[in-house]
């Protein structure tokens, strides 16, 4: 689901025919009929944006009907916690949850919690605050377990409050919000629920048909409550594989491109959060259980990574030069920011956001805002030429002598043109070294920001000004290779891997880590990825063989710790035997006293099922956390089907509306997410719910033909060719109905305007049937724009600037829409 | 496909050279002269994905020669000719008994695709057809067109009972797929075989391909997937009208002709006997007639 | 298991399936050039048959028409070969042609009949107009030519019907479809219009009613057999389900009109009245030679653009490749 796996994750879908071949059935739930569905057993259809109704109708379905697998969800999710008697479910408020504050249009937390504690987040990118700090009353977390009741009888336990929650998520209602006919949503339920169990795994595959709403988190949310309650979390194949979009988009979030976090997910100080100095961020940011405890060991070693003898002890290791945030910096604010004058210049390093970015048409006319703009890309993209070939300007709205953005078209290196490594979907680091010069000046982006930084240092060299003493402590110091200067990539992934300071030794893993400046450490989830001079484990490349186990440890290296399989101490059941054997990975061996198996496992080796903390003890970190917690990144070491922090929209997955929608919400009264980023302006004009004037439900793409922003394929005739041009995917039921002839013209419309592409008319594309009502889709694919040989009108041009509230994430997949034959007014 | 124990031997992440004998890595078996190799085309493993299309233009160093958006599905390439020689078929049939499939039979159904190629036909129509012996039987057992010999007289184009083979007008050469020769030659998998993501297209020595793939058949049979059957392994239909077998064969699912292939193609040589000797016939007895009508002049 | 059984049921002709309608096979790349080179060949081939079945009458008052039969087949082997060489696509490779001799290519056989009607041709003409200035050819000048006239003849046979085999060994459904009726048909077209070029070459440098008579008998009986076998060769077409091609307007009208009523059917009737009625004056019998040749040209121009066009039709060559009829 939200996936179309087998066209933008080709090479991945081998593994998923193989397994098909060994008799998995394949499902497909999607939008539109797909290269995917094509290879699988079951296609469901569903209408844009209404993934939860789906996903909250098999939790349902496998609650009513006792499907679950008891031993696993009992022991390894936070089914049986107890949570704050004033937790009150979108059901009994008709689509908001208890704290809903209607004055800060924001949620507090307080009644999420677990009875008499409070759970703190686990991960840094979904920071949320109580009304209280955290610093107080996590302390208590540490007192003693959560509240529990295994017999799952108590009205406020997890299990409880999920069935009153989803009993609304009938099948009749999975249909009438989905248009996916019950029938075949039952078959899915039951096809998932009876593949599950000690003998059977199953996995879900996404990709940004999830990610890409302003409910786009809770769909992921509601997938892994799925997986908790199925018992496939942790064990071999089983899990949630999120299909990361190319080669190395995991490894950019892991030393992030995201102006919320630091490398490998350490929060990034805020000016509104008690961050004054590095005790109080250490303080308030560390998790009092769990294996974030060791936060502080990580980011001090990262600040001597960054000030190297400038990260004295006695000056917080240089944590003051850390710049704070003071809001939202994503890309969808910063396009309006940049639309206000309020940005005035920008980087663009092989990113073409004049065809990718949301309101493409605003970000056109921001981009026109600027001072300056750098470009670096292999050819001339339309982010670097908007100024004389963009759609404003084409269409008389801006002169090109009334943009004063001076633009920096610089040549970049393609991957086979530098060396350096990608981190893929599984989180498994792969080197690659450079096989020939790029063509003319291109450069690698490597050498283009360590020479910027290395000028930037040059320029300031004499200053004395307190505000540039970061820049100035920065350790810059990456051996070059020859007559361009490139700097060395292998001596970056060394810093990252880590090693002892001052004597630079490298270190073999992050248990290695400490806090008091000896260690210096780029990202402690690289710890072991170079763990001695000269052993770059990303160069590995010993595979099992044919008789090996297939975990292929020796096939480069996955973070953290060559780690194949997260959460794997989940593959034995609570007294550390296997499931069964068929499903057999790791398990606790009672003679040697540890963890065993062909993967590495994600658990204390030698922590022995049986453990329980002392609560007298008051324990702290992993102590806290039993030998039956295979969850060691959350305070409890529990699977939150419940999740009590961490979220902004819900502590439980409802179906919302997407902000734009044909039909009003089915569930409840409140339409789209309560809480979803929205900034409804006059150049991002919204359409209402059900607004006639744009019936249509109108869904954005990608082909297995193009990549991304189009320009690595767009501007190679042997991949141009293959899709030659922009088109907009019908049903033949609403060609019919319009008027439209296959290869016609048509104008599809927003508010925020209106793009001119050939219709495709096809039976892939289905009309919605939704309690009588119809609900016509149309499909657009994005890639395309003015450059290169494969042309187009560019599909983000319709979209707008709305996003989800834990990850201002655009939502590009689902909205409404005009349609009409024709080309545009402007066009002709 | 298992991973073959010779995959340990080149741990580098960087390797100093071509792999000897590359194949048996990528394709479980080395390439040597003298045995016959060919393509198994399994159209049930086909995701459309088209990097055959891609890896072949890019290995030949072919152009790319049409821009159009054709309409006709995903398919904008259309079909093979002398700069395209691998050609991916997309067929819709979503709809069935006035709604939409939803539930299939394993392995690709509903919306067919199949990588086309030359069929390396045994015997060769356009070899046969070959005034210059440009056209030849390679110790691969493959058909090739050597481009220093062929002087476009363009028979091979319509001799080739699948449309393949072409006249490049840019260089007034026939041209086609070569099965890679060059990669043969050096131990290397075919190009497509090789890029193609869920081996789709198999690359192989034939009496193993064809093994392989009547397994196939029966283990989709036995999934349920009835109407699966091969095209031009020997006996089955398109190696038909005295053509041998094809040694780039193919498995469908649905009617030949929906992939744009002949049920029952033929021989065209077979024709030139009974072409030649019926004219024969009928203008040797004009010619005697002829005679007979002069003489019976004379003897007025 | 791979049983016919298992290959799932063709529609009916009616719906047959066809992927977007696109061509199956390629059309030939053939146009006007090698339909006027398959014209010129019947045309100078049958002349010299018909020159040799003169000469073996021995009847002296066919002196011309074996000279003219000589001279035109000579000037059509001159004109065939650079036509052929023109519609090369790498002319300047034409001699590749003759590295190899394979029978399985009428293509190649037709460079070798080429080739030695060619020669052949060439040296029996020359012959010809050598003792034709001779005051008294010596004997052994004759017997060469006699020797020389057969395999030059036989060439000829081949010259003028190789050309059905050309067509008819390929994949284009139209023409794959009736490989005999096609060659015979070019065959008899063939020796139809060397008696119609007899004729006017006859009419232009005179010769004698003898000669005359005994083309007009000649002309009859091959436009006879062309029509018969023009009708046959539509049949044949339309029972492979291959017709629809020369059932266009444009190229069904010029079949029936063009090549089958002028180029044969007219041409028949009238050397028939002739026959039956000998004294007529001679003058009409021009035009009909012209419409003959015309005729002649026509058809091969339309069964080879046809033959094009039903390779451009998915449905003609399924129904041709469609194995056994269910």
């Amino acid at each position: 689901m939200g996936s179309n796996m087998a066209e933008n994750h080709p090479i991945a879908f081998r593994f998923a025919l193989q397994a098909k071949e060994r008799g998995a059935t394949l499902i497909h739930v999607d939008p539109r009929f797909t290269r995917t569905s094509a290879l699988c057993d079951i296609y469901a259809p569903l209408r844009p944006g209404s993934d939860i109704a789906f996903l909250g109708g098999i939790i349902n379905y496998i609650l009513e009907h006792d499907l679950w697998f008891k031993e696993y969800a009992l022991a390894f999710t936070n089914l049986s916690t107890i949570i704050d008697e004033r937790f009150q479910d979108a059901s009994e408020l008709d689509g908001f949850f208890s704290g809903w504050d209607e004055e800060s249009r924001s949620y507090k937390y307080d009644s999420w919690q677990y009875q008499g504690e409070v759970v703190p987040a686990s991960l840094a990118e979904h920071y949320v605050n109580t009304t209280e700090s955290f610093a107080d009353k996590t302390k208590r977390m540490e007192k003693g377990p959560p509240p529990r009741d295994p017999t799952l009888q108590h009205p406020h336990c997890v299990y409880q409050i999920l069935r009153r929650h989803y009993a609304a998520y009938t099948p009749e209602m999975v249909e009438r919000t989905t248009g996916c006919p019950r029938e075949v949503f039952v078959k899915i339920a039951e096809a998932l629920a009876r593949n599950s169990g000690r003998e059977r795994t199953g996995t879900i595959c996404y990709a940004v048909g999830w990610t890409h709403h302003t409910t786009g988190v809770q769909m992921i949310r509601a997938a892994a409550m799925i997986q908790g309650l199925l018992g496939n979390v942790g064990r071999p194949g089983g899990g949630i594989l999120a299909l990361r979009g190319h080669a190395s988009i995991q490894g950019s979030t892991d030393i992030p491109t995201l102006y919320n976090m630091l490398p490998t997910y350490l929060p990034q100080p805020n000016a509104f959060k008690p961050h004054k100095t590095l005790k109080d961020y250490l303080q308030h940011e560390r998790t009092p259980t769990g294996w974030w405890h060791n936060f502080p060991k990580y980011a001090v070693s990262l600040l001597k990574a960054w000030y190297g003898d400038g990260a004295r002890a006695d000056k917080e290791f240089g944590y003051g030069w850390l710049p704070r945030i003071v809001g939202d910096h994503s890309q969808l604010p910063m396009t309006l920011a940049m639309r206000d004058g309020v940005i005035r210049g920008m980087f663009m390093l092989g990113q073409n956001p004049a065809v990718g970015g949301h309101n493409a048409g605003l970000v056109q006319r921001g981009l026109a805002e600027l001072d300056w703009l750098v470009v670096r890309d292999m050819t001339e993209t339309e982010t670097a030429s908007f100024w004389y070939a963009g759609r404003p300007v084409r269409d008389g709205e801006i002169h090109p002598r009334d943009i004063r953005t001076e633009v920096f078209l610089m040549p970049a290196s393609l991957a086979a043109e530098k060396a350096g490594s990608v981190t893929n979907t599984h989180r498994l680091l792969q080197w690659h070294d450079k096989v020939v010069s790029g063509p003319g000046d291109s450069r690698s982006e490597t050498w283009f920001i360590f020479h910027l930084g290395r000028r930037l240092k040059q320029l300031y060299s004499a200053s004395k000004n307190p505000k540039d003493a970061g820049l100035l402590a920065l350790t810059w110091d990456y051996p070059t290779e020859g007559e361009e200067e490139e700097p060395s990539a292998d001596s970056v992934l060394k810093e990252m891997n880590g090693y002892t300071w001052p004597e630079r030794r490298q270190i073999e893993s992050f248990q290695q880590l400490k806090d008091d400046g000896t260690t210096a450490c780029g990202g402690w989830l690289y710890c072991g990825v170079y763990p001695n001079e000269g052993d770059n484990r990303a160069r590995a490349r010993h595979p099992d063989g044919p008789e090996g186990p297939g975990t292929h440890l020796g096939w480069a290296w996955a973070w953290p710790a060559n780690r194949r399989n997260m959460y794997n101490r989940a593959s034995a059941d609570e007294q550390g035997r296997p499931w069964s054997e068929r499903k057999r990975l790791m398990s606790w061996d009672p003679a040697r006293d540890e963890w065993v198996g062909p993967d590495v496992v994600d658990f204390e080796p030698k922590k022995p099922p049986g453990y329980q903390p002392d609560w007298g003890e008051n324990p702290t970190g992993m102590e806290a956390l039993g030998g039956d917690c295979p969850f060691i990144m959350i305070a409890d070491g529990k699977a939150s089907l419940f999740t009590p922090s961490g979220l902004k929209d819900a502590p439980l997955p409802a179906h919302y509306e997407p902000v734009e929608s044909p039909i009003k919400n089915p569930f409840y009264g409140r339409q789209s997410s309560p809480v979803a980023k929205v900034w409804n302006r006059p150049d991002n004009r919204l359409h209402e719910p059900a607004d006639p004037r744009f019936p249509y439900a109108l869904t954005t793409y990608r082909l297995t033909e193009h990549h991304s922003g189009g320009i690595p394929t767009r501007t190679v005739p042997v991949t141009a060719e293959l899709q030659p041009e922009a088109f907009a995917e019908i049903s033949p039921e609403l060609a019919e109905q319009l008027g439209i002839r296959n290869l016609d013209w048509v104008t599809v419309a927003t508010l925020r305007g209106e793009v001119e592409v050939k219709a495709l008319v096809t039976e892939r594309v289905r009309p919605f049937r939704l309690d009588g009502e119809t609900v016509h889709e149309v499909g657009l694919v994005w890639h395309f724009g003015w450059k290169g040989f494969a042309q187009g009108d560019i599909a983000n041009i319709l979209s707008a600037v709305v996003g989800d509230p834990n990850t201002s994430i655009h939502e590009g997949k689902a909205f409404t829409c005009s349609l009409r034959r024709g080309r545009r007014e402007a066009a002709r | 496909m298992t991973v073959h124990p010779r995959v340990l031997d080149y741990p580098q992440s960087f390797l100093p050279g071509v792999i000897p004998d590359e194949a048996e890595l990528t394709a479980g078996q080395r390439v040597g002269a003298g045995r016959s190799y060919g393509f198994f085309t399994d159209t049930t493993l086909c995701i459309g994905c088209k990097a055959c299309e891609v890896a072949c233009k890019e290995w030949n160093a072919l152009p790319a020669d049409d821009l159009g958006l054709r309409g006709t599905s995903y398919d904008n390439t259309g079909d093979l000719s002398a700069t395209t020689w691998r050609h991916v078929h997309f067929i819709e049939h979503i709809a069935e008994n006035g709604g939409r499939a939803t539930t299939m039979p394993p392995f690709q159904s509903n919306w067919l695709m199949m990588s086309d190629v030359c069929k390396h036909c045994s015997p060769a129509p356009c070899l046969e057809a070959c005034p210059t012996g440009a056209i030849f039987r390679t110790e691969f057992d493959t058909v090739v067109v050597q481009q220093d010999i062929c002087n476009g007289c363009g028979y091979c184009v319509p001799a080739c009972p699948f449309g393949v083979v072409d006249v490049s007008l840019e260089d007034g050469k026939a041209h086609k797929c070569t099965l890679c020769y060059d990669r043969l030659k050096g131990g290397l998998e075919p190009a497509c075989a090789k890029s193609c993501p869920t081996d789709s297209i198999q690359f192989g020595e034939l009496g193993e391909l064809h093994d392989r793939a009547h397994q196939r058949v029966e283990v989709l049979h036995a999934k349920g997937v009835e109407n699966a059957y091969l095209y031009g392994a020997p006996g089955t239909p398109g190696a038909t009208g005295g053509l041998q077998q094809l040694n780039a064969f193919f498995l469908l699912t649905a009617p030949p002709e929906t992939y744009n292939l002949p049920r029952a193609p033929s021989r065209p040589a077979e024709r030139v006997g009974p072409s030649l000797a019926a004219g024969l016939a009928t203008i040797a007895g004009l010619a005697f007639a002829s005679l007979a009508m002069f003489a019976a002049g004379r003897a007025d | 298991m791979n049983a016919p059984a298992l290959l799932p049921e063709r529609a009916t002709d009616r719906q047959i399936l066809t992927y977007y309608g696109l061509p199956a096979v390629k059309p030939s790349l053939w146009g006007g050039l090698v339909s006027g080179y398959i014209f010129i060949a019947g045309v100078g081939g049958s002349a010299q048959i018909i020159a040799t079945a003169a000469d073996f009458a021995r009847d002296p008052r066919l002196a011309p028409v074996i000279r003219q039969g000589r001279y035109i087949a000579l000037g059509a082997a001159i004109l065939g070969a650079p036509l052929l060489i023109i519609d090369l696509h790498t002319p300047q490779r034409w001699y590749n042609m003759l590295r190899i001799c394979r029978r399985t290519s009428p293509m190649s056989i037709g460079t070798w009949v080429l080739m030695s009607f060619g020669l052949s041709s060439f040296a029996v003409a020359a012959l010809q107009y050598v003792s034709g200035r001779l005051r008294r050819p010596s004997r052994t000048m004759q017997t060469t030519m006699k020797l020389l006239e057969v395999p030059a003849a036989l060439t000829g046979m081949a010259m003028s019907t190789y050309t059905g085999a050309l067509l008819s060994a390929t994949s284009t459904p139209l023409w794959a479809a009736a490989p005999c009726q096609i060659a015979a048909l070019f065959g008899a077209s063939a020796m139809a219009s060397g008696t119609a070029a007899l004729a006017l070459a006859g009419q232009c440098r005179g010769a004698s009613s003898e000669a005359g008579r005994a083309l007009d008998r000649i002309a009859f009986l091959a436009s006879a057999v062309e029509v018969v076998l023009m009708l046959s060769l539509r049949r044949r077409l339309y029972e492979k389900g291959v017709a629809e091609a020369l059932g266009d307007r444009g190229s069904g009208l010029a079949y029936d009109f063009g090549a089958v009523m002028l180029g044969a059917g007219v041409p028949m009737l009238h050397h028939g009245r002739r026959i039956l009625r000998p004294n007529r004056a001679r003058r009409p019998s021009m035009m009909v030679s012209l419409a003959v040749l015309a005729g002649g040209f026509l058809l091969r121009h339309i069964l080879l653009s046809a033959g094009n066009d039903s390779a451009r039709r998915p449905n003609d060559y399924f129904r041709f490749a469609g194995g056994p009829r269910q």
